[in-house]
C-alpha cells in the first residue's frame, strides 16, 4: 500500500496493441495517467478510445504490452478483476434497472448480505453517506425509472464510488446531457478530483477538454498523436492532432489539380454555374423552382430525451459540378445530417430540396426519383446487403425498375466490378465475403453510377487502402466533371481541402463556416472545428445555452 | 456453388443425421429395438402404395404450411399462425359449402368446374391471407412483434371456428357434429386413384399437383421478380432496403398476405380433396410442423418439397407404427430435427464465412509477395 501511495502514475499502459479481424484497433500505443489527475483522452470515432479503455477495464485483452496499475503490473480477465483493482467505469449507455431504487441500483450485483439476508436499510445508508459526501442531490429511495438523464448518470458514478474505485473512467460522459446537467456533471467530477480519484475523461469535445482536464491524450487512427499538458496547448492544436494533416493528399494534389481542370461539361449545366440561378431543364411539378441539385433551407432536428437539437439552423445548397465539403469533428451533427439527408430521419423543421423538388418528409425511393445517389455512413448496416451476392446489391434501388434491371447481367456486373476494382470481381460471391475496402468500392460502384445528379457521399474512403482512396477520390471528380452536385461530408480535413470547392464546417449541430476553398488552410479550419474562436472555446463554449 | 450445396444440402443432412441420432438414443434408452423400428417406420410408409398415397396426401399439406412459413422467413417474419390461418382458411371453404348445400345442382353445374376450383382455391388464399395480414399490419405499424400476435390469432381463429360451428344459432355445422355440410361430389378435387387405381382407398388428390406448382412459383417468385428480391432484402437487412427505396411496411403486410395464403391452401387440400367438409380440429398441429419443414429445407421453396416427404413419412409412420413404438419417440425426433437445424445452419455459417474470409486473406497476401 505504501509503495502504491508514493507512486507517481495511476495508470501505465505500455505499448498495447490489439487488433480484430482486420484493423489494428490499437497500435503500440503508451498511456499514462498521473495518480490524482483528470486525463482527457481525445480522438475521433475510430481513434482507438473506446478499445483501449475497454482493454483497462478488462473487456478486452491486449494481443501485446503491459498494464500496470499503481505500480502494480495487472492482468485482467474480466472487468471484475478491474473492479477489484479498484477501477470503474461510466458508459455511454447506462446500466441500471428501472424500476429498481437508486439504493438497490447502486449495491446490485454487490449486495452486501449477513448471513444470506440482504439488508435494504444497511445498503441505502450507506449510499446515503456517499451522496452526502460527493453532493449528489439524490435520493436514494428514488426510483430511477422517474430520474432524468443526469441523474442517473449520478447513479452510475455512485456505483463505481460504492465499489471504493480510485480511478474513474467517463466514456463520452456529456454526449446525452443538457448543458445544465454538463455542469453539475462537471462539479461532481471537480469534487472527485478534490477527493483524490484518478478521473480519465473519453470525450471529443474540445472545450470540455479545456474546461476540464489537467493533461490530455490524443489518439489518430489506432496510433498514440501526443500527451499534453493542457494549459500548454490550444483548441486549434488539440483539432490539428485529432484530424492530422493528411500524407497521402499532397501527392495526389497534382493528379486533382488536373481533374479540377476539367471544364463542368454538360451544357445544361454550364450555364449554370452561380447557385440559384435557373436550370433550362424543366422540371416537373415544381413551378420553375431553380435546378439547384441540393438546396437545404433551416433544418432542425430535435431527438427525444434531448434539450438541444442535434442540428439546427442547417441552410446550405450544392450547385451542378460543384463539391462542398462538410468538415467538422465528428459527433457534431454530420451523422444526423446524413440521416436527413437519405431519409432515415426526417427533420422537425426546415425543407429540403433536391433538383428542385421539395423531399423535406419524402421516403428514399422519391428522393432517388428525385435524383439523389448515397454513399451512406455505415456501408455494412446501410450500405449493403451482406447476404446478397454483389450482382443483387449492385442492384438494390436500380431494381425499382425490374425490366431493366433485368438486362443486368452477371456479365455487366462483371465489368462494373472491375471498372471499380473491387476485388475478386465475381458477381457471384456474397457481399460478407469481401473485405471493408472492396465493400466501399462496391457501394461506390452501385452509387456513382446511378446516373444521379446529387450525390452525397459520406466517409466515402474510411478504412480503405491508399491506391482505393486516389482511385475514388479520381472517380468523385470525373462525376463533377460531368456535372453532377456532390456533398462531401469526411473527418478528412486533408481529402476535404484537396477536393470541394466549398468547404462547410458543423459543430454543435450548426453550421459554423461557409467559405470557397481558396486559401483555406487545415489551421483555419481547426479553430471552426473546435467551436469557434479561442476565446470562447476557453470559457466554456457551449455551456452558455 | 461449393458454398451452395454446403449451406443448402450437407448443412441440413448433418442435422438430419444427429437427430436420427437422438430418435435412436431414445428408443434405446426407453428398451425398443432400435433398427428394426425404423424399418418399420419406413417400412409402413412404403410397403404398398396405399401407404405411400397416405405419405403423399399428408406431404401435400406440409408443403403449404412450409412454403406460408419460409415465403415470412424470407422477409425476417416468423409466422407462427400458420395454424391458424390455414383454419381460417379452410373454414371459408366450409361456410361456402354450406351455403352450397341449398343450391341446385343444375345451378352448380351451370358454372365449369376449372372455374368453381379456381374461385374455391381463391376464397381460401384471401380468407387466410386476410387472416395473416393482421399481424403484419400491426407489425409494420406499431412494430408489434409478429411471433406474439400470430400465436395470440391462433387461439382466436381455433375459438371463433368453434363458435361457429357449436353456438352460433345460425350454426355452419351439421346438427351434432362439429362439420360443416359437405360439397357436392362434383365440386371436389379428384383423388389420385382417379387415375391411377394403384392408390385406391388412399386419400391423396390433385392438391398434390398445387403443391408442386405452388413450390415452384414461389421460388421463381423469390429468386426473379421484383416482389421478391425486395421480400429477400427486407429479410435480410431492412434498414438498407429502406435506404434503396424499399418499403419495409410495404413488404412485411405483402408478405405475410403471401404467406397465410399459402396456409390457406391447406384448406383446398383437405375440404376440397379429401373430406369433401370441414372439420374441427383436422390440422392437429400442420401448421406448427410447416416450421420445422420449412427449417430443414432452408427456407428453400424446392427443398420443402423434399423435406415435407421426409416429415410426410416420420408422420404417417408415426400413425402406422403405432402399435410398435409410441408416438412421442416420433415427436422427440421431429423436435430434434428442429434444433440440430438450427444449431447446424449456425455453426456451418460461421464457418463458411470464416472459411472464405482465411481463403481471400491468403489471396491478398500471395497477390502482395
Amino acid at each position: 500500500m505504501k509503495m502504491e501511495q508514493q507512486h507517481e502514475w495511476a495508470v501505465e499502459m505500455l505499448e498495447i496493441t490489439r487488433a480484430f479481424a482486420r484493423v489494428v484497433a490499437n497500435d503500440r500505443i503508451t498511456f499514462r495517467v498521473r495518480r490524482g489527475e483528470i486525463h482527457a483522452l481525445v480522438g475521433e470515432n475510430g481513434a482507438g478510445k473506446s478499445t483501449l479503455m475497454k482493454i483497462l477495464y478488462g473487456l478486452y485483452r491486449p494481443d501485446s504490452g503491459e498494464i500496470r496499475i499503481f505500480g502494480r503490473h495487472v492482468r485482467f480477465r474480466s472487468p471484475a478483476d478491474a473492479i477489484a483493482t479498484g477501477i470503474g467505469m461510466v458508459h455511454q449507455h447506462f446500466m441500471l434497472v428501472p424500476p429498481f431504487t437508486v439504493a438497490e441500483n447502486v449495491t446490485l450485483g454487490d449486495e452486501r448480505v449477513h448471513f444470506g439476508i440482504y439488508r435494504p436499510h444497511e445498503a441505502q445508508a450507506r449510499v446515503a453517506t456517499l451522496i452526502e459526501q460527493y453532493a449528489m442531490a439524490l435520493d436514494p429511495r428514488a426510483r430511477v425509472a422517474d430520474l432524468s438523464v443526469g441523474e442517473q448518470q449520478r447513479v452510475e458514478i455512485l456505483k463505481i464510488l460504492y465499489r471504493d474505485a480510485r480511478l474513474i473512467i467517463l466514456d463520452e460522459p456529456t454526449a446525452v446531457l443538457t448543458p445544465q446537467e454538463v455542469e453539475t456533471l462537471f462539479s461532481t467530477i471537480r469534487r472527485l478530483h478534490e477527493s483524490g480519484k484518478t478521473i480519465i475523461i473519453i470525450t471529443h469535445k474540445l472545450h470540455e477538454v479545456m474546461a476540464l482536464s489537467e493533461r490530455l491524450t490524443v489518439l489518430r487512427a489506432g496510433k498514440w498523436i501526443a500527451t499534453l499538458d493542457t494549459n500548454a496547448t490550444t483548441p486549434e492544436e488539440i483539432a490539428r492532432l485529432m484530424v492530422g494533416r493528411d500524407v497521402i493528399l499532397p501527392t495526389l494534389a497534382r493528379d486533382i489539380e488536373k481533374l479540377r481542370q476539367l471544364p463542368v461539361a454538360t451544357p445544361a449545366q454550364q450555364n449554370s454555374k452561380p447557385a440559384g440561378e435557373e436550370c433550362s431543364r424543366a422540371v416537373t411539378g415544381s413551378n420553375s423552382a431553380p435546378c439547384v441539385p441540393l438546396r437545404v433551407e433551416g433544418v432542425e432536428l430535435r431527438r427525444a430525451g434531448r434539450q438541444r437539437p442535434v442540428l439546427s439552423n442547417i441552410s446550405f445548397s450544392v450547385s451542378p459540378g460543384e463539391i462542398v465539403g462538410v468538415a467538422g469533428v465528428e459527433g457534431n451533427g454530420q451523422k444526423e445530417l446524413i440521416e436527413v439527408l437519405t431519409g432515415l430521419a426526417f427533420p422537425t423543421s426546415g425543407r429540403i430540396f433536391i433538383n428542385g423538388h421539395d423531399v423535406t418528409t419524402a421516403s428514399p425511393r422519391v428522393k432517388f426519383s428525385a435524383g439523389m445517389a448515397c454513399v451512406p455512413e455505415d456501408r455494412q448496416r446501410h450500405g449493403l446487403i451482406l447476404d446478397f451476392n454483389l450482382r443483387e446489391n449492385l442492384l438494390l434501388g436500380r431494381h425499382h425498375d425490374w425490366r431493366n434491371a433485368r438486362h443486368f447481367t452477371w456479365e455487366r456486373a462483371r465489368r462494373l466490378l472491375e471498372d471499380f476494382d473491387v476485388r475478386p470481381p465475381d458477381p457471384r460471391m456474397r457481399a460478407a465475403q469481401l473485405s471493408g475496402g472492396n465493400q466501399q468500392k462496391l457501394v461506390a460502384a452501385r452509387e456513382f453510377t446511378r446516373g444521379a445528379t446529387l450525390l452525397v457521399a459520406a466517409h466515402p474512403t474510411r478504412g480503405i487502402d491508399l491506391g482505393a482512396i486516389e482511385f475514388l477520390h479520381g472517380k468523385l471528380l470525373e462525376l463533377r466533371a460531368r456535372g453532377v452536385g456532390i456533398l462531401l461530408i469526411s473527418s478528412e480535413l486533408g481529402e476535404i481541402l484537396a477536393l470541394s470547392d466549398r468547404v462547410l464546417v458543423m459543430y454543435g449541430g450548426k453550421i459554423v463556416f461557409e467559405a470557397p476553398n481558396c486559401g483555406l488552410s487545415e489551421r483555419d479550419l481547426g479553430i471552426y472545428m473546435a467551436g469557434g474562436t479561442v476565446a470562447q472555446v476557453v470559457d466554456g463554449g457551449g455551456s452558455q445555452s | 456453388m461449393k458454398q451452395w450445396l454446403i449451406r443448402n444440402v450437407l448443412a441440413p443432412a448433418v442435422a438430419l443425421a444427429f437427430s436420427i441420432i437422438v430418435g435412436m438414443a431414445f428408443l434405446a434408452v426407453t428398451g425398443y429395438p432400435v433398427l428394426s423400428t425404423f424399418r418399420s417406420i419406413v417400412q409402413q410408409s412404403f410397403q404398398d402404395w396405399y401407404g405411400v398415397g397416405q405419405v403423399l396426401h399428408t406431404a401435400t399439406m406440409l408443403t403449404f404450411t412450409g412454403l406460408a412459413v419460409a415465403v415470412a422467413f424470407r422477409a425476417g417474419l416468423f409466422n407462427i399462425g400458420v395454424e391458424g390461418q390455414l383454419y381460417v382458411g379452410s373454414m371459408a371453404l366450409g361456410i361456402v359449402g354450406y351455403y352450397l348445400r341449398a343450391l341446385p345442382k343444375e345451378t352448380i353445374q351451370w358454372v365449369p368446374w376449372v372455374l368453381w376450383i379456381m374461385a374455391l382455391t381463391a376464397i381460401a388464399m384471401v380468407a387466410a391471407g386476410l387472416y395473416a395480414t393482421i399481424p403484419g399490419i400491426l407489425k409494420a405499424f406499431t412494430g408489434a412483434h409478429e411471433v406474439i400476435t400470430t400465436i395470440m390469432l391462433n387461439f382466436v381463429a381455433l375459438a371463433w371456428i368453434n363458435y361457429l360451428l357449436r353456438y352460433d344459432p345460425q350454426s355452419f355445422a351439421v346438427p351434432a357434429t362439429v362439420r360443416t355440410p359437405a360439397f357436392p361430389e362434383s365440386l371436389r378435387l379428384p383423388r389420385l386413384s382417379h387415375w391411377l387405381p394403384i392408390f385406391q382407398g388412399s386419400v391423396v388428390n390433385a392438391s398434390l399437383f398445387f403443391a408442386v406448382v405452388a413450390s415452384v412459383a414461389i421460388w421463381w417468385l423469390l429468386r426473379s421478380t421484383k416482389l421478391g428480391y425486395e421480400i429477400r432484402a427486407v429479410g435480410k437487412n431492412p434498414v438498407a432496403a429502406c435506404l434503396a427505396g424499399i418499403s419495409p411496411r410495404r413488404i412485411t403486410i405483402l408478405a405475410m398476405f403471401l404467406s397465410g395464403a399459402l396456409a390457406g391452401l391447406v384448406g383446398v387440400s383437405f375440404v376440397l380433396g379429401h373430406k369433401g367438409y370441414f372439420e374441427e380440429n383436422f390440422s392437429g398441429g400442420l401448421g406448427f410442423l410447416g416450421i420445422a419443414v420449412a427449417l430443414l429445407a432452408n427456407n428453400h421453396p424446392l427443398g420443402v418439397l423434399l423435406t415435407a416427404l421426409l416429415f410426410g413419412v416420420l408422420n404417417y409412420g408415426k400413425v402406422a407404427a403405432a402399435g410398435e413404438i409410441p408416438k412421442d419417440i416420433i415427436e422427440i425426433m421431429e423436435a430434434a430435427i428442429i434444433f440440430s437445424v438450427v444449431i447446424a445452419n449456425s455453426l456451418f455459417t460461421r464457418w463458411l464465412v470464416a472459411a472464405t474470409k482465411r481463403q481471400l486473406k491468403r489471396r491478398e497476401h500471395s497477390a502482395d509477395t
